[in-house]
């Protein structure tokens, strides 16, 4: 089997005349909003007319960043396409809407095609809820494998049919690097506004992202493979960076590796270059369906969204009184919908387990949601959840005590968190490009996490077909 | 100072100064109904010898805690203290029954309340959900002329109490009282939280005493504590006609026996209504209080035993009067799954069902919860299945015999029952023995049943919570 990497989680799988595409993005960006995109880091441009005939898809989940609807919709819909059986259900829908079979793969079940077998294998339940449909793929054929795992961890069940099938073949593991660590100077939605230290900014940052990746697998499961590829991180923010994410340019993480366990089976492809598992060597001519591209993004990258309370906002209406009163009355509503689900989740039980924050004591009031409108005065409104009545309540706390008197807090634009609520942006699309927040404890228990959880495709479907009807 | 046990988990603090009151339960009655259930073992209340409380500490908004029946008999120039983090509806409540001193007393700060010094602490953070609003006390003399007693109520005990004892900022109590809120039933009995599919091997209930013991005694205070008495209560109630027989009914005083006879000295202590102890500094005596006092138990005990059904029994017979307001109903029932969807995706067991791949031995399809509403007027069930692929209910007809061997968790509950709790005429509490759940993983927190009292309990429907209390005091 040869590898051929596309670009952020994006291979082509090939063997002798059969090719699969695995979450293919072959645009220059990706986001099913038409509001934002995201390009591809280092940027190529793929030329589709030049791409071998493709024998099926594989889609690991419904996230923009592996599932790309415009990218499909360019492909020949007699192409087959898999999915795992749980994956959410709009994906399956927009496909069929146009015209291609999508094939519903059961966990841990062997198909064969295209005389290539493979199994769709869930992580563990570890995950968080917004990944937890994510499946990892496994490719076998005669004495070669292919393991990709997705944004997920690696299950025991894995480990066990490695054990089983694939001991005494040419293994090769592509390891997702889905750190997404903002640069130093720049804030990402889970970086804390608290002046506190940092753990995803720490100075051994790298190395603790490397060794995750590797070392957090059961049963060393590192062993069992030859070869060993980094994909992921490879797409920029404009606007909110002042460069790409921290190691997401995997030449530059996999010297520093090398460096500790030796030149052998570590890889890092550049698009369209490819490794041939079976002959465990590279390959030197790039594929001509890849070409280089210059990196337009790169223009409107930003040094300044450190920690403040400024946002990139992606839409800074309203721009009349009388849309802002109009936007109050809907957000409010949505707020009610929302408080009970903000009070069960992780962050709402951390809330209510604190005593007290900055040795003030607290009162029912704990977490603060501020919503900016630059255009209209005050140009912040901000509402207070109150636990003890299950709602958000209107605040007026100053600006530069807010992260003082509460000990979670969100920062996100009034008219893009109705983008959100309306299915014109996703949250990951928000979240990255925009939402600043402060918090204690884990980041996966935070506001943010809470947002990925509630607007996550699986619990929002209706806002998920909308957005992808929309691409 | 004087410590006497009312009952269940209600307690009087006296000296000749001050009386303090500590989630008072003089009435019987639990929940909303009327028949809600009885305190057992069964006093006997004088209360014209009730001394008169200057303060009345509430620690939670659960109808055993906060009983409205026996409030409503308190002098309304007693001081109400809540925690900062009671619910607000039943300071609302409580406001309405004519309190006007109604404090929330911030946690870990010791305030003085007549010769009591009191602190308040939050719940441990493991604590169930559905408890999580639970305030623990630490009573100390102000002159320090008693050992200090910790209540911990129906929660785990707290981390910032522990800290305080560890910092050596506060004073060790020598004494505490934990709530036993296992609510455990005998073999014989089916349990609210107890599982269907497993319930048929019986075999996990043979070491449950063993494993409450260790619970209790072992897990729940740290060893460093080094506390000299033990005052296990709660689980005080039983349900006029339901099915506890005399082995569960006493299994406060069974447990305690069980617990010394391990024990090096009598460390347990199972207070009856009236117990009543005068507590100084290294002194402990038992007495038994002249205005409470335990009846014959013989009197109030039946012997019904109900036998292991998947049909529970109804709570609300009679509640529709006719079909058509059984079909209203099932439309509310209807028009509310989008939300259920939504909190049960994001709940525990949404989570887990989610991540499960293979069930009984086989692959599981998309759908991994039941629920079973039943219908009154011969009608067939509702049966509904969620689709964790499409994020949605679809109607289901697997036999309901076969269905906790295809479905990994589910629910059978009556749909009267449901709406009452809907329209806060009952709380999820009351209808608690009117449902079945089966779940995974042995672990009770998995049921739907809990998933339930998270999804409808005070914290997250205040407006159910109001509605249905408000009505108990007409």
């Amino acid at each position: 089997m040869e590898l051929t990497y596309i670009g952020h989680h994006s291979w082509l799988l090939s063997k002798n005349e059969t090719h699969f595409l695995i979450d293919p993005i072959l645009e220059q960006d990706f986001g099913n909003s038409t509001l934002l995109k995201f390009p591809i880091h280092p940027s190529r441009n793929i030329l589709y007319d030049k791409l071998p005939l493709i024998n099926g898809v594989f889609l690991t989940n419904e996230h923009a960043g592996h599932f790309d609807i415009s990218t499909i919709k360019k492909l020949s819909n007699q192409i087959p396409i898999f999915v795992y059986s749980m994956i959410p259900y709009s994906v399956v829908e927009v496909l069929e809407l146009n015209g291609f079979k999508v094939i519903c793969c059961e966990p841990f079940s062997e198909y064969l095609h295209c005389d290539i077998k493979f199994m769709f294998c869930p992580g563990t339940k570890e995950i968080p809820l917004w990944e937890n449909r994510v499946c990892s793929l496994i490719f076998i054929s005669e004495a070669e494998s292919l393991f990709i795992q997705s944004d997920t961890k690696v299950s025991e069940k894995v480990v066990e049919i490695y054990k089983n099938n694939c001991l005494n073949k040419s293994n090769a593991w592509i390891i997702p690097n889905n750190s997404q660590l903002f640069p130093t100077l720049n804030v990402g939605p889970f970086d804390n506004l608290l002046p506190i230290r940092n753990i995803r900014k720490s100075q051994f940052i790298g190395l603790k992202v490397l060794s995750d990746l590797l070392f957090n697998c059961p049963d060393n499961f590192y062993r069992f493979f030859n070869n060993y590829f980094f994909s992921g991180s490879g797409y920029i923010i404009p606007g909110r960076m002042e460069k790409p994410f921290l190691w997401s340019n995997d030449t530059n993480l996999t010297p520093s590796l090398k460096k500790i366990v030796g030149e052998r089976g570590l890889h890092s492809l550049r698009a369209g270059f490819s490794f041939s598992i079976k002959n465990n060597r590279l390959i030197e001519k790039r594929k001509e369906f890849v070409e280089d591209s210059i990196d337009p993004a790169y223009e409107s990258l930003n040094t300044d969204s450190g920690r403040n309370y400024a946002l990139n906002l992606i839409s800074d209406e309203p721009s009349s009184e009388a849309n802002l009163a109009k936007l109050f009355i809907l957000l409010e509503k949505e707020l009610k919908v929302i408080a009970p689900y903000f009070l069960s989740s992780f962050v709402g039980k951390d809330l209510v387990s604190l005593d007290s924050y900055l040795n003030n004591k607290l009162d029912g009031n704990r977490a603060l949601f501020r919503f900016h409108h630059p255009k209209i005065s005050p140009f912040v409104t901000q509402y207070a959840f109150d636990c003890n009545s299950c709602s958000f309540k209107l605040d007026h706390t100053p600006a530069n005590k807010v992260i003082h008197s509460f000990p979670y807090g969100l920062e996100v634009g009034l008219n893009d968190f109705f983008l959100l609520a309306n299915g014109e942006v996703q949250i990951w699309d928000l979240s990255m490009y925009s939402i600043k927040q402060w918090y204690l404890g884990s980041h996966l228990r935070s506001i943010v996490a809470f947002l990925f959880e509630y607007y996550s495709e699986q619990v929002q479907p209706e806002l998920f077909r909308k957005i992808l009807l929309s691409v | 100072m004087k410590l006497v046990f009312g009952g269940h988990n209600s307690w009087i603090l006296h000296n000749e100064n001050t009386t303090i009151y500590f989630d008072p339960i003089f009435n019987d009655g639990k929940g909303i109904k009327a028949d809600g259930g009885k305190i057992f073992p069964p006093r006997v209340v004088d209360f014209g010898k009730l001394p008169k409380p200057d303060f009345v500490f509430i620690s939670h908004e659960h109808t055993d805690h906060f009983h409205i029946p026996t409030i409503l008999n308190i002098s309304r120039d007693a001081v109400i203290v809540v925690g900062n983090l009671m619910p607000q509806f039943v300071t609302d409540i409580l406001f309405d029954c004519g309190f006007k001193n109604i404090i929330r007393q911030q946690t870990s700060v010791p305030e003085r309340f007549g010769s009591f010094k009191i602190t308040l602490y939050n719940a441990g953070s493991r604590t169930a959900f559905w408890e999580q609003r639970v305030t623990q006390l630490l009573v100390e003399g102000f002159t320090n002329d008693f050992d200090p007693i910790y209540f911990s109520v129906d929660a785990a005990l707290s981390e910032y109490f522990i800290d305080d004892v560890n910092r050596g900022g506060i004073k060790p109590p020598k004494i505490i009282a934990i709530s036993n809120n296992s609510e455990s039933s005998s073999d014989s009995d089916f349990g609210t939280l107890d599982d269907l599919r497993t319930s048929k091997l019986k075999s996990d209930k043979a070491l449950f005493n063993l494993r409450l013991l260790k619970e209790l005694f072992i897990d729940f205070v740290p060893s460093q504590l080094l506390i000299d008495k033990y005052l296990i209560v709660g689980g005080g109630f039983v349900k006029d006609g339901y099915n506890y027989n005399i082995e569960s009914l006493n299994r406060q005083l069974d447990l305690v026996n069980l617990a010394n006879s391990l024990f090096l000295s009598k460390k347990a202590i199972a207070p009856m209504p009236g117990s009543s102890y005068e507590i100084g500094v290294d002194s402990f005596m038992e007495y038994q209080c002249e205005f409470i006092w335990c009846d014959e138990v013989s009197k109030h005990l039946t012997d019904k035993v109900e036998k292991l059904s998947l049909i529970p029994t109804k709570t609300c017979d009679g509640f529709f009067k006719d079909k058509n307001y059984q079909n209203h109903a099932l439309q509310n029932l209807k028009n509310y799954l989008p939300c259920l969807v939504k909190a049960l995706l994001l709940s525990g067991q949404g989570r887990l069902a989610s991540t499960m791949t293979n069930f009984n031995g086989n692959l599981l399809g998309n759908s991994r919860i039941l629920i079973v509403f039943i219908l009154d007027f011969n009608e067939p069930n509702y049966q509904i299945k969620l689709d964790f692929q499409k994020s949605k209910f679809i109607e289901d007809f697997t036999p309901l015999e076969l269905a906790n061997e295809i479905f990994p968790f589910g629910l059978i509950i009556h749909l009267c029952d449901w709406e009452a709790v809907h329209q806060g005429q009952l709380q999820i509490w009351d209808i608690a023995d009117s449902m079945k759940s089966w779940y995974v993983d042995d672990n009770p927190f998995y049921s739907l049943i809990s998933f339930l009292y998270i999804h409808l309990g005070e914290q997250l429907r205040p407006d159910l919570a109001f509605k249905a209390l408000k009505s108990t005091l007409k």
